[in-house]
């Protein structure tokens, strides 16, 4: 394991983690075979940070997502949100996933209104959230839309809003942007991190794509082979700009990680 | 504006491509039909004066035969039967046509309603216990090959010749249909679409009802209309065993007495009233999932 960096502060334990992960293993059955994705994983998760798991596919770092917001049960070791054991998926641990999984059947603000209404929130309290998320991703005016007729940009705007409408502590995001041209992309980084800086809450986000991590994160995981592979830290200034690309300092971070990330893909 | 204009323009570009059912060109074609058949029962009855007798003119039906289905009107309206002596007429065949295709089309709709909300219901409810589904669509597969057309005489032997049993008949051949489709498409769901409500903390139930009720709805759509089909079949099939009323009996009646100019009317108003329920229900489901 290389930690480069990063270090854990010591004050930051009990309910200052958003995630405590201590030797998780998850193993299923595929076929007649058993798979172990995660093979005794650590982690911690200090509130409030940015933090992107990188890491090429099939080397669990979606599994260890799905486990994080409670829906993968752990075969053995614990998973602890804010202090408390995840005991499966609920309001306080938001997901934003790949696919487009916001109903379809909801027009933009129903759906960015969905979670609250569906729990009995009364419409006092979620009313001007929702408003405020609508504004926020710049969907005003296509309030009224239905889901399909929006872009895929578009949708993910609305994803992300109704995730922060309905108030999670926790945000859990798996290659949210995956399927979105370059420029697309930009900008949703730019609206992600203007909301992670307004509300300040913690966002686990999962990628394999270096450039993005670097853009966003506080901190990159490599997760490989079941495993923390590498823990990094990364501190340049923010609002990053696409001139990241030429920063040396950050350069020598996407050598470090690519370097990190071509030993482990297995061809 | 513009762009509101393009998108309509967009969108009448894409619905001629698509080949969508117009209201005038079926008339067009069914004129069509009754010119050539007009051409083809003048041509065989000069060849032969049997012809009629089994390919009637559209003049000698409408004028001839029309009349006769007033010998299937019970009476009422101020109107009396032909049983008690009166003549046919042009009114009483107007009343037996409606007084049966409302009776067949009444026994249709509550047959479809009853099944479709009970293989739906009973569809959700498996769906959500994995080895009740497996053990019950295995049954319910089993039941929808079934010709169900061949068990029309043993639903009147069980309820007697009744609205019921037609009723019941309807029900058993659009159920299966339904509770096999409701299933197969909550299976289908794709996992995310269930995983994310899951995640915003929205309760079992409200998943069923808020979630997956409307997530099945489009793929659904096919095997409603295919039970709608299913339900005018079945209606006919079960007028046609015993009971005495219903655009089925009119024409199995008419069968009986080689009636061909009547069968053929009764057998358009069915065609019409069938092609009128089946568009009602195509616009239900096309209001349901207008999202899609």
């Amino acid at each position: 394991m290389t930690t480069m960096q990063y270090t854990q502060s010591s004050e930051s334990i009990g309910s200052d983690l958003a995630f405590d992960i201590s030797d998780l293993v998850v193993s299923f059955g595929v076929g007649n075979e058993v798979i172990t994705p995660i093979k005794g994983l650590d982690l911690q998760v200090p509130r409030g940070q940015f933090l992107c798991i990188l890491g090429p596919s099939g080397q669990g770092k979606s599994t260890l997502l799905r486990c994080m917001t409670g829906l993968q049960e752990p075969t053995s070791g614990s998973v602890k949100a804010l202090g408390q054991e995840v005991e499966g998926p609920g309001h306080r641990l938001g997901m934003v996933f790949q696919q487009d999984a916001i109903p379809m059947w909801q027009r933009v603000r129903d759906n960015i209104s969905f979670g609250p209404r569906m729990r009995g929130v009364p419409k006092s309290e979620w009313e001007p959230r929702v408003e405020h998320f609508i504004h926020a991703v710049g969907l005003s005016g296509r309030e009224r839309a239905w889901p399909k007729q929006l872009s895929g940009g578009m949708r993910k705007r609305t994803a992300i809003a109704a995730v922060f409408a309905n108030n999670p502590d926790i945000l859990l995001m798996d290659e949210p942007f995956g399927s979105l041209d370059y420029f697309t992309r930009a900008t949703l980084h730019n609206t992600l991190l203007a909301l992670w800086e307004e509300t300040q809450k913690t966002i686990v986000f999962v990628t394999h794509d270096v450039d993005e991590a670097l853009k966003l994160a506080d901190r990159i995981v490599i997760v490989s082979n079941g495993v923390i592979g590498a823990d990094i830290a990364v501190d340049f200034e923010r609002p990053r700009s696409d001139e990241l690309r030429m920063n040396p300092a950050a350069n020598e971070m996407r050598q470090v990680l690519l370097d990190q990330l071509e030993s482990k893909v297995e061809i | 504006m513009s762009t509101a204009t393009t998108v309509r323009r967009a969108r009448s570009f894409d619905s001629k491509l698509r080949t969508k059912a117009r209201t005038w060109p079926l008339f067009i074609g069914a004129l069509i039909a009754l010119v050539v058949w007009e051409i083809i029962a003048q041509t065989l009855g000069k060849a032969s004066p049997q012809a009629s007798q089994v390919l009637p003119s559209v003049t000698s039906i409408v004028t001839d035969g029309f009349t006769g289905l007033s010998n299937f009107f019970r009476g009422g309206f101020g109107v009396s039967s032909t049983a008690n002596g009166s003549e046919t007429s042009v009114l009483g065949a107007v009343l037996a046509l409606l007084v049966n295709g409302f009776i067949t089309v009444v026994r249709v709709i509550a047959g479809l309603v009853a099944g479709v909300v009970l293989g739906a219901v009973l569809g959700f409810l498996v769906s959500g216990v994995r080895p009740l589904r497996y053990s019950l669509t295995g049954v319910a597969e089993l039941m929808r090959m079934l010709p169900t057309l061949a068990m029309a005489p043993l639903f009147t032997l069980w309820f007697g010749a009744t609205t019921l049993a037609s009723i019941v008949f309807i029900i058993f051949g659009v159920m299966f249909i339904i509770f096999v489709a409701v299933t197969n498409a909550v299976r289908n769901i794709p996992p995310e679409i269930i995983e994310y409500p899951r995640t915003l903390g929205i309760s079992k139930f409200k998943l069923y009802t808020s979630v997956i009720f409307p997530a099945v709805l489009p793929e659904i759509r096919g095997p409603l209309m295919f039970g709608g089909l299913v339900a005018w079949t079945s209606a006919l099939a079960s007028e046609l065993y015993g009971i005495q009323s219903g655009l089925g009996w009119m024409m199995g009646e008419t069968l009986k007495f080689s009636l061909v100019g009547q069968m053929v009317i009764v057998a358009v108003i069915f065609s019409a009233l069938a092609l009128l329920t089946m568009r009602m229900l195509s616009w239900l489901i096309n209001r349901a999932t207008v999202w899609n």
